[in-house]
């Protein structure tokens, strides 16, 4: 669709795709076709059952499955069965009404997770004002390993990234928490309208945006980020037809939009001035109709939210976000999850369950990886890491350290428009070494942190043949089974054979790991 | 420069990684070498082998595997002689006028009344140009015969986002939202060869830029990262971790995700153990100078690099962009980190630096009248640099002035590409300009290059 930032079409970049796989005598879009010596032999392959007393594991359900990974931050196999036994549509509506499920268990691991909950005032008392950001970052992975509000998790990440703020910044710091909790969270699955005025008046982007300091007054020229942004990045978009002008207006509208010392909004009217919006001729199709102060603004902004534009670029990046970016997501889904968007007053639980709903959404299975944070909290979900309070301080290293080394430490992207959700910024060379090293490690020493069991996935009482106890750990992490030529290569680096008797001194931990490494777990 | 493939002994044939993979029983590695280790005891064991590029040593003090050590061919490294370009984005909306200031201008004082660079604190140029106090490095330079600049640099349209204006100019196709590939990648592919080295290009930081979208260029914010930790008391050696990895991403049927891990898999089988253990110098351990760092190690490694990329963002001055003589200004600051990190890059490629070529550019600059914070906001055209290897030195290309504006922007008169493309045709592997820039025909050179 029309204005639409640039995106990254999967059929532009196939011939280039199928070049390069070419050189690599890797074959072009097919799976495994043989080349190579590669091919894996299935009548060799206990997996699928062909040779006798081997596990098969029956395939599950792929409608199933696919909601399990799309719409949380990894499958499990619990969550699987859960899923299933509650029926797609009545577990999707749980999950866009996260206050019905009780995680009284996720709000106890926020107890080791200081100054998420302070306001800005709190936190100027407080110890733990340095790292505050390293806290909410540790915290946002582990909610969004063990909460079971996964939806609320995404849609929190979802508008964290929309409305984009870099908590790094000394300024901003202290602010986040507040802006994290009251303006985002607070209205995550509530109405769009209502996220966007908190997210306007809130602290942490007045100051990120740097209207806390503009002024209109006297000879003044208003600092006009903020405007700029509200409308490029977190309504209509620039395709919209607003002017430079319209820019400078909106700039006027908006000074005095700061906070006080104890962080809460507050309207300066000393720093306003309407400037050249004075003269009310209609932004965007919003007309002043006289109002002024405070008031001119938040009637704007309640202008935007319900502006076609903003339902459509909303509507898109949901798209992308559930259905994918390899291909634009079509302009019909576009439109009919807009529609809903307006349909509803911009309430997002409704705007969610249409796309759900839709068969976009169905048949988009498997067609998105996932990015570094989805990817280290889907790997802990896959790998039964439990919480431990006594290594919380490995655990916020960790989650700080790695997702700075994949590219994507949270709270912390310079840019007002959040990290990129395309497949083709995350998949790269530099990335999957990265990932498959967090693999490995979380697989042999559970991240040095002592919060993982291999004996426990492998059950009691644990499977006694090679093979079986590769398809065993492969459905535990996976959800699934593991494709059956990837649990050939697997089997083939143990130099063992798949009936063979597994040994006490055996050592599962390589198995786990290369599961970690496989590609099924970059999908999600 | 027209590249002898042949002449590059290091190279990686395509295949090599499977060529010791057999698909039954012949040739498997031992996995599962544990005995005596209890199921139980699991837990604990530290199993990190040392690092393939720092060499440190990790916790364990199990024998480690290297896995790399069949396929590496480093020690047959013919030193290539290829041209390097490097090109650093400046994110954020990069203000030409504070680097490159117009100190002959009335209009530039009568504008910029706190944050002009007067002119007797300018490094000085010529007696139209002065360069901001923070950049002695680049005056060096430029002293040196080193450094060129395009003042009223950009793109054509008009496109006060940074975040639509960034992706452009890197795809680079013009106004249009239609996607392509990043001109960096058109070059690289339209230009390949029957096999390249998969560091040929290099993205040196955690995400690939738009530039190289579309590329199989490995991006990573460390060198370390291109290691595989393996190692322990159970595991395979090395070559059967990286023979399965590439067995497994052979099968995937995502054609990203395969290609992709191809590359990474060939990366490592290329880059090995060679990277010695190295020190960064003083300006090149953190932000920018530790990306140059990166690169400039592949270099010195001998590595055929042929392009590089790098970032430095936060030239987003709304606000306090502070004056030109202040040290701790926010643009004074940031622009002397710049300038070190640059310095120290070309010293440290030391006779290597003559084969490199740096580019800067920016989405846009910035207003030429400050605001009332202090700051400038968006505007239109910047000015980019072009530093180092067969650099024409000098202020190159038309200058409209400060009174013929657009919005209160300087125009542009030199388009972005004109000076990408003088440094590829001057420099690099003979290629179709017009698969680089579709669409552009480049009008004259604005004489950047020698």
């Amino acid at each position: 669709m029309a204005g639409q930032p640039p995106l990254l079409k999967f059929e532009d970049f196939r011939t280039e795709l199928d070049r390069f796989l070419q050189k690599f005598g890797a074959g072009g879009n097919n799976a495994n076709n043989g080349q190579n010596g590669n091919r894996y032999n299935e009548d060799d392959d206990p997996y699928t059952g062909r040779r006798k007393g081997h596990a098969t594991i029956p395939k599950g359900d792929f409608a199933v499955l696919h909601v399990a990974r799309r719409l949380t931050f990894g499958a499990t196999p619990s969550l699987v069965a859960e899923i299933s036994s509650k029926g797609i549509p009545a577990w999707i509506d749980e999950q866009l009404n996260p206050s019905s499920i009780d995680d009284s268990a996720m709000d106890a691991i926020l107890a080791n997770f200081p100054g998420i909950d302070l306001t800005a005032a709190q936190l100027k008392l407080s110890a733990v004002r340095g790292e505050v950001t390293q806290n909410l970052a540790a915290a946002t992975m582990a909610r969004a390993v063990w909460s079971e509000r996964q939806l609320h998790e995404l849609m929190v990440d979802f508008w964290t990234n929309h409305f984009n703020v870099d908590a790094n910044i000394g300024l901003v710091k202290p602010l986040k928490p507040a802006d994290d909790l009251t303006a985002i969270r607070a209205n995550t699955l509530g109405k769009f309208a209502d996220i966007l005025m908190a997210v306007t008046q809130s602290p942490s982007m007045l100051t990120f945006l740097n209207n806390a300091q503009s002024r209109a007054d006297g000879a003044h020229v208003p600092n006009e980020n903020h405007a700029r942004e509200l409308m490029e990045l977190h309504t209509v978009g620039v395709a919209s037809g607003y002017t430079e002008d319209d820019v400078a207006k909106v700039a006027h509208i908006l000074s005095g939009w700061t906070f006080a010392k104890n962080g809460t909004f507050t309207f300066d009217p000393k720093k306003h001035d309407l400037g050249p919006a004075v003269d009310g001729s209609p932004i965007l199709g919003w007309n002043r109709n006289g109002q002024t102060g405070v008031g001119a603004g938040e009637s704007f902004i309640n202008h935007l939210a319900r502006h076609p534009d903003t339902a459509n670029k909303i509507a898109f990046k949901l798209c992308i976000r559930f259905i994918g970016d390899y291909v634009s997501p079509s302009d019909s889904i576009v439109a009919t999850v807009a529609d809903a968007f307006l349909a509803n007053d911009t309430q997002i639980a409704p705007t969610l369950r249409v796309l759900f709903q839709s068969t976009d959404f169905k048949a988009s299975a498997g067609l998105k990886a996932r990015r570094p944070f989805e990817f280290v909290a889907g790997t802990l979900r896959a790998a039964a890491v439990t919480f431990d309070a006594t290594q919380v301080m490995s655990f916020k290293n960790m989650v700080n350290s790695r997702l700075d080394g994949l590219g994507q430490p949270l709270f912390a992207w310079t840019f007002p428009n959040g990290y990129a959700d395309a497949d083709y910024k995350w998949v790269t060379a530099g990335s999957l070494l990265d990932r498959w090293n967090f693999a490995r490690k979380v697989a042999v020493d559970g991240l040095a942190l002592s919060m993982f069991d291999i004996e426990q996935i492998l059950g009691t009482p644990a499977p006694t043949r090679v093979g079986a106890v590769i398809a065993k750990l492969a459905n535990a992490v996976l959800s699934e089974p593991l494709d059956p030529a990837v649990y050939g290569y697997i089997l083939n680096a143990t130099d063992l054979d798949a009936d063979m008797r597994w040994q006490p001194w055996y050592d599962a931990r390589p198995l786990l790991a290369y599961i970690l490494q496989s590609p099924q777990n970059q999908i999600r | 420069m027209p590249q002898d493939d042949s002449s590059n002994s290091m190279r990686t044939s395509p295949d090599e990684a499977t060529s010791t993979v057999t698909g039954g029983t012949v040739g498997r590695r031992k996995f599962i070498t544990g005995a005596g280790v209890a199921a139980g005891s699991l837990a604990a064991t530290a199993y990190l082998s040392p690092s393939l590029l720092t060499g440190t040593a990790g916790a364990s003090s199990l024998p480690a595997t290297n896995l790399l050590n069949a396929p590496v061919r480093a020690a047959k490294v013919t030193k290539p002689s290829n041209n390097i370009l490097v090109v650093l984005y400046l994110r954020g909306g990069f203000d030409g006028l504070s680097a490159l200031a117009p100190i002959s201008e009335p209009a530039y004082y009568a504008q910029r009344p706190t944050i002009a660079v007067p002119a007797a604190s300018a490094l000085s140029i010529n007696s139209d140009w002065g360069l901001h106090p923070a950049l002695a490095q680049i005056k060096a330079m430029h002293t040196a015969g080193k450094a060129a600049f395009v003042p009223a640099a950009g793109a054509s349209f008009v496109n006060r986002s940074h975040f639509s204006a960034q992706a452009l100019t890197e795809i680079a196709v013009g106004a249009t939202t239609t996607f392509s590939s990043g001109w960096l990648a058109r070059y690289l592919s339209s230009t390949t060869g029957t096999s390249e080295s998969p560091l040929r290009a290099f993205g040196a930081g955690a995400v690939v830029p738009d530039a190289l979208a579309g590329s199989f260029a490995p991006s990573t914010s460390s060198l370390a990262a291109l290691s595989l930790q393996v190692g322990g008391n159970f595991a395979g050696d090395g070559a059967s971790v990286t023979q399965t990895l590439n067995r497994m991403y052979r099968s995937v049927s995502n054609p990203l995700l395969k290609a992709q891990a191809l590359s990474a898999i060939q990366t490592l089988n290329t880059v090995g153990s060679t990277l010695a253990t190295a020190v960064p110098p003083k300006n090149l351990s953190t932000g920018l100078g530790a990306s140059l760092f990166q690169i400039a190690k592949l270099i010195n490694s001998g590595f055929p690099v042929e392009v590089a990329t790098a970032d430095l963002a936060n030239f987003d001055f709304h606000a306090a962009m502070g004056s030109a003589t202040n040290t701790k200004g926010g643009q004074y600051a940031l622009l002397a980190q710049m300038d070190a990190a640059i310095g120290a890059f070309f010293g440290y490629l030391g006779t290597n630096a003559s084969r490199v070529t740096l580019v800067t550019m920016s989405e846009f600059g910035r207003r030429i009248a400050e605001n009332s914070s202090g700051g400038t906001d968006h505007g239109h055209a910047t000015t980019m640099m072009v530093l180092g290897g067969g650099v024409n030195s000098g202020v190159k290309g038309t200058w409209p002035g400060l009174t013929n504006t657009i919005d209160g922007d300087v125009i542009v008169a030199n388009d972005y590409r004109t000076v990408l493309a003088e440094v590829i045709a001057k420099r690099m592997r003979p290629v179709n300009m017009d698969t680089v820039f579709p669409g552009f025909s480049v009008p004259s050179y604005t004489g950047v290059m020698a």
